[in-house]
């Protein structure tokens, strides 16, 4: 199998649905619960999120395998500051930790649609197109770095260094060493890229034109206005 | 005495529950068996993706088999850490900029001879035979990502020879090199071959350059790729 | 001044050196004195050892010296018949509609997360209308061997097919004149064969093609060969002409 075949996930549902709607969704509900400070209020806004992948038909293992480091890492937020602010702490830290569940939830929402779809919506909310393609180039680059990270530490190992064997210190400078072709990597790379992107006429013109168009179908208007709406909604309902 | 492979199966087919959304293209190896052995230069060739990089990563063990192995001089490589199969096999990959890990030239000869815990007055002498056989040199104090990407070829192709490992595996070594370079490659690998008794596999597109300097070639088929 | 009707690119009495590093020592030119004229419609190819200034000429044709990659330099570039190294009012935006420049390393060139948008990303910086990128976007998929892989990340591509990705992401731009650096280095048996048709056929279409090439015997077919040693032009004729001592032995010594 080549690694092409996962880039063609199941379409339909969430994936079919506009980029623009879902935009929203993240602003929305990363804005409202930072606004509010009721705690039925952002576990509300958190079972809107759910059931939107739920019928959205996402993956949900899929989904949590993405978000599991950050849902540990949200947990151990939690009982640390429990701990060290007692009962009058736990309120608090309750609800932090629900607002920060809601924006994850929001971009693990964003995370089933493609990344040239949220380009393009971008582009045509009329952002500056640099800055969203600053966004994309970067993002695209980030899995690219992963892999080359994976692949010099085994390098180096094949040349010898026994990671296993070495002492804390030694470690650690064993390491940094690994930091020097990834970052020299990264940097070639993005000298490299901008050259290239400029002899292919970026910025050449005043604008630019895209060849595809995302069009939002009745769904999707409906979507773009039901998520603040609902929000809010929750708003009036929880916070008396 | 031979770095074996027997039966040699690998796929990237992943586990579906976690779904990677995936990036670089990877190529399988399916049912392969060969032997390299030592003394003799052997090349193996093959249309783009028909897994020949796979099979570099595998006969070092950065990539785990899914089914048979990679057995040197009898042993099974399977479970063996990379630092120390590295001592006994040398890879030198695609890429040179992944392979550079100092802050000169000279380190970057150094780094896999103090790892091998030589004395200093064979550390130098190495470092010193190599470079000058690379025209290096001159560069002993240069940032090694300040040279071209043949001079880089040329300095990874060094360390790694000057490790003397039994088996060295070369993925493209010729890719950036022009040919007065190729032929000194070509020799040097003669040389290591029929002197030093080093088994070298060499995965190359150059039909020239192979025609020339192997002693056998396997050809892998589309037909061995899953 | 204006260079001849035929001539699409030509340097006169071009030299470059890129700025000393740190550490105070003044290079070497990596060009010297260059005077090459070269033919609308032809194909030639740039040859000689690692570091002789190939890839720094094809730098200096596409604009990319001086105007993105400073250094010092005298002399002129001209691309038809405007010169474009001292002039500010040329940009290499602007050059890209002329002549497009393919990279040794496609990963460098391919910037989008698939493979129709990827084609598309020159017509679209050039503001061509939609409907015009749109078809010659999917003329360029089949051309290039795509088909059925208009919507794949491009990651995920071989390095053959990320080779034609990153040509026809060129191609789409229409340009008078390619430059290849090193096209042959990621390619099989099969692909290189394929690769030098393709070269053929862009010279049919009337297009000026400049291979840098270490293989370049597999171009006997061009009109010149173009040996460089040590930032310098040594000797400039077609195939045949060439001294075979020349090529096979002085000029990598």
């Amino acid at each position: 199998m080549t690694g092409g075949a996962s880039n063609h996930v199941k379409s339909g549902g969430l994936r079919s649905i506009d980029p623009r709607p879902k935009l929203m969704l993240m602003v929305s509900a990363s804005t409202a619960c930072m606004l509010t400070g009721n705690i039925p209020h952002i576990a509300g806004i958190l079972c809107v999120l759910i059931l939107t992948l739920v019928v959205g038909g996402a993956d949900m293992l899929v989904v949590l395998g993405r978000i599991r480091a950050l849902l540990l890492l949200i947990a151990a937020l939690f009982v640390i500051q429990t701990i060290f602010a007692g009962m009058d702490g736990l309120l608090l830290a309750a609800v932090l930790s629900l607002r920060l569940l809601v924006v994850v939830l929001a971009a693990a929402i964003l995370l089933e649609g493609e990344i040239r779809d949220y380009l393009l919506a971008l582009v045509q909310m009329k952002l500056p197109y640099e800055l969203a393609f600053a966004v994309i180039v970067g993002l695209h680059f980030l899995p690219i770095l992963r892999d080359e990270a994976v692949n010099i530490y085994c390098y180096m190992q094949l040349r010898g260094k026994d990671f296993k064997k070495l002492g804390i210190a030694k470690k650690l400078r064993a390491y940094s060493g690994l930091c020097l072709p990834i970052l020299a990597g990264a940097l070639r790379r993005a000298y490299e890229t901008s050259i290239a992107m400029d002899l292919r006429g970026f910025r050449a013109m005043p604008g630019r034109t895209s060849m595809r168009r995302l069009s939002m179908r009745g769904t999707d208007v409906i979507l773009t206005i039901f998520y603040p709406v609902i929000f809010i909604a929750l708003g009036f309902i929880f916070v008396r | 005495m031979a770095l074996e492979v027997k039966n040699l199966t690998f796929s990237y087919a992943r586990n579906p529950s976690r779904k990677r959304r995936d990036f670089s293209p990877v190529f399988a190896v399916n049912d392969f068996s060969a032997v390299f052995e030592r003394g003799k230069i052997t090349a193996v060739m093959g249309p783009n993706g028909c897994g020949k990089t796979t099979l570099s990563k595998l006969l070092v063990g950065i990539l785990k088999p899914l089914r048979g192995g990679v057995f040197l001089d009898g042993e099974n490589l399977s479970g063996r850490r990379l630092a120390e199969i590295g001592k006994q096999i040398g890879l030198v990959a695609q890429q040179p900029d992944r392979q550079l890990f100092c802050t000169s030239v000279s380190d970057e000869m150094e780094f896999g001879l103090k790892c091998l815990e030589l004395d200093s007055a064979e550390i130098e002498a190495r470092k010193a035979r190599y470079l000058e056989y690379f025209d290096l040199e001159r560069y002993a104090e240069t940032f090694p990502f300040e040279l071209s990407t043949g001079e880089k070829q040329r300095l990874v192709i060094a360390a790694v020879i000057a490790m003397k490992p039994a088996y060295l595996i070369l993925d493209e070594p010729t890719s950036a090199l022009d040919r007065g370079r190729k032929a000194a490659l070509g020799a040097l690998l003669r040389g290591l071959a029929s002197d030093e008794h080093t088994g070298v596999v060499l995965f190359s597109h150059d039909e020239s350059f192979t025609a020339r300097y192997a002693d056998g070639v396997i050809k892998m088929e589309e037909g061995q790729t899953g | 001044m204006k260079t001849d009707d035929h001539i699409f690119i030509e340097t006169r009495n071009f030299s470059f050196s890129y700025p000393p590093t740190g550490k105070g020592t003044e290079r070497r030119p990596a060009l010297a004195d260059i005077n090459l004229a070269i033919e609308i419609g032809s194909i030639t190819v740039l040859v000689g050892p690692s570091g002789c200034g190939k890839t720094t000429l094809c730098r200096c044709l596409t604009g990319a010296i001086p105007k993105l990659i400073k250094g010092t330099l005298t002399g002129e570039v001209y691309i038809g018949g405007r010169e474009i190294a001292h002039d500010d009012a040329v940009t290499v935006g602007a050059l890209s509609a002329q002549i497009g420049f393919v990279t040794q390393e496609p990963d460098h060139q391919i910037v989008m997360t698939a493979v129709e948008d990827d084609i598309a990303f020159g017509p679209e910086n050039l503001m061509k209308p939609p409907a015009a990128i749109r078809s010659s976007v999917d003329a360029q998929i089949s051309n290039m061997g795509l088909a059925g892989k208009a919507e794949t990340n491009p990651s995920a591509l071989s390095g053959g097919e990320k080779q034609r990705l990153a040509l026809g992401g060129i191609l789409a731009m229409n340009p008078e004149a390619m430059i290849f650096d090193e096209p042959m280095s990621n390619l099989d048996a099969d692909g290189r064969t394929r690769f030098t048709r393709r070269i053929k056929e862009l010279k049919s279409g009337g297009r000026t093609v400049v291979i840098v090439e270490h293989d370049f015997e597999l171009f006997d077919f061009a009109d010149r060969w173009v040996l460089m040693k040590d930032g310098r032009l040594i000797c400039a004729d077609a195939p045949a002409n060439i001294p075979r001592s020349l090529l096979e032995d002085e000029l990598w010594r």
